[in-house]
């Protein structure tokens, strides 16, 4: 070949290559590639943003504090979450029930490891959880909001002197629907986005993260989704009590709104 | 009839005496937290009992600061048990019938809120709440969630601590 042609074919080559570089990028730039998804969530945010899918490993670190729905968390009968969550992840008080008022501090939860009763506090300051997640207030929602809010930051205070380093979020209250414990879900879930808001305020003033977790859960109408909500066995379809997939529901919104740094 | 005259004095004036005092019958110097010492230990918890604040005291009882200067809270810690005892010394007699006014208040307000959050998993407790009662010893208001063979021993023990032959 001589050195015409060959100088020839390597600015074509050249060229081509030119052309798709400048093709490439249009496609990277102008193309909307969808949603960014960040890895972390903004300090300074209270609400926890959507991020990428922390996996089991996540949920491993988590110990959840809370009444019969977070108990059921490791329940048997539960079979799509199965193994999500362990044993040893899961406070609550004797009987699988945690009620949230002025005494909450002073009342005893079941440390799972060693079955010992003891203040929500004192699990605290001896298992000093990588993160907390509390998920309290339906047994509670009438209480007075003074009462409400008092209670709920009595305790954030109390686990956060106990266990400084515990990263805690406030889950948001799940949303109900009619069933044999809810006569009237429209009211008992306005009343539960009232207590949402005192929670998520609680959550930004005590330096906290809050999870919107209710956001998935509900319907058109506001109203906990039909499949969401426990159809029966000893939960009795009481309409607040969730299913198994609806405790995978709030599993995988907790994975995908994780509070990383 | 001046014998009969100064009988009914002697019955009037004693009358009045016993009303100025608040019910001459007890003492009203006993802190009450020894009074909730003894009576905790006649009905013991295998989990214990925790102690209610001024919090605990403030939102349970409305106003019963305003017109009491003493107090002791003690609920069960175990969820599952009701059991709460609450001794109350009101600054005079008349402040003791409306502190007691209070706590009656709070039996209807404790009563609705484990109907609407726990009777389902603690069926066996609601009969407590037929026993609930308050009663009151000269200046001190006694106010009790339990069965009616513990509230007996609480309110004799409280009774006993205050007789003024104690």
């Amino acid at each position: 070949m001589t050195d015409k042609k060959l100088w020839t074919s390597l600015s074509a080559a050249v060229a081509a290559l030119s052309v798709l570089c400048i093709v490439l990028l249009i496609v990277l730039i102008v193309i909307p590639s969808g949603e960014d998804i960040p890895t972390n969530n903004p300090s300074g945010s209270t609400v926890l943003g959507k991020t990428d899918d922390m996996g089991q490993s996540y949920l491993n670190k988590i110990v959840f504090l809370g009444d019969s729905n977070t108990a059921h968390l490791c329940h048997p009968s539960y079979s799509k979450i199965e193994g999500m969550v362990k044993e040893d992840r899961v406070w609550t008080g004797a009987g699988s029930t945690l009620m949230l008022d002025i005494g909450i501090t002073g009342r005893n939860i079941v440390y799972p490891e060693t079955n010992e009763s003891m203040t929500i506090a004192a699990a605290a300051a001896k298992k000093k959880p990588e993160i907390l997640v509390i998920t309290l207030g339906y047994n509670g929602k009438d209480l007075s909001d003074d009462e409400f809010i008092a209670s709920y930051e009595n305790l954030v205070k109390a686990i956060k002197e106990a266990s400084p380093s515990t990263k805690i979020i406030a889950q948001s209250l799940f949303p109900v629907r009619k069933g044999t414990g809810v006569s009237d879900p429209e009211k008992t879930n306005a009343r539960l986005n009232v207590l949402n808001g005192h929670i998520k305020d609680i959550a930004k003033k005590q330096d906290i993260k809050y999870l919107d977790t209710q956001s998935i859960l509900k319907d058109s109408s506001g109203a906990l989704k039909a499949e969401y909500s426990s159809q029966g066995g000893f939960s009795h379809e009481d309409g607040y009590h969730l299913s198994d997939i609806g405790l995978k529901a709030v599993l995988d919104y907790i994975k995908t709104h994780a509070y990383v740094d | 009839m001046k014998k009969l005259v100064a009988l009914l004095l002697a019955i009037l004036t004693l009358s009045a005496l016993c009303i100025s005092c608040g019910g001459a019958s007890y003492k009203n110097d006993v802190p009450v937290t020894d009074l909730m010492k003894d009576a905790i230990h006649t009905v013991p918890l295998a989990g214990g009992y925790a102690g209610g604040d001024s919090a605990y005291r403030d939102f349970k009882f409305k106003n019963i600061a305003d017109i009491t200067d003493q107090y002791s809270i003690s609920y069960s810690k175990d969820g599952r048990n009701i059991n709460f005892i609450g001794i109350f010394h009101a600054k005079s007699a008349s402040d003791a019938g409306a502190a007691a006014d209070i706590c009656k208040t709070f039996l209807t307000n404790q009563k609705k809120a484990f109907e609407d959050a726990l009777a389902n998993y603690n069926p066996g407790e609601a009969d407590k709440f037929d026993s609930a009662e308050v009663r009151t010893f000269g200046n001190y208001v006694v106010v009790v969630i339990l069965t009616k063979s513990d509230a007996n021993k609480v309110f004799s023990s409280v009774e006993n601590n205050l007789k003024l032959d104690n």
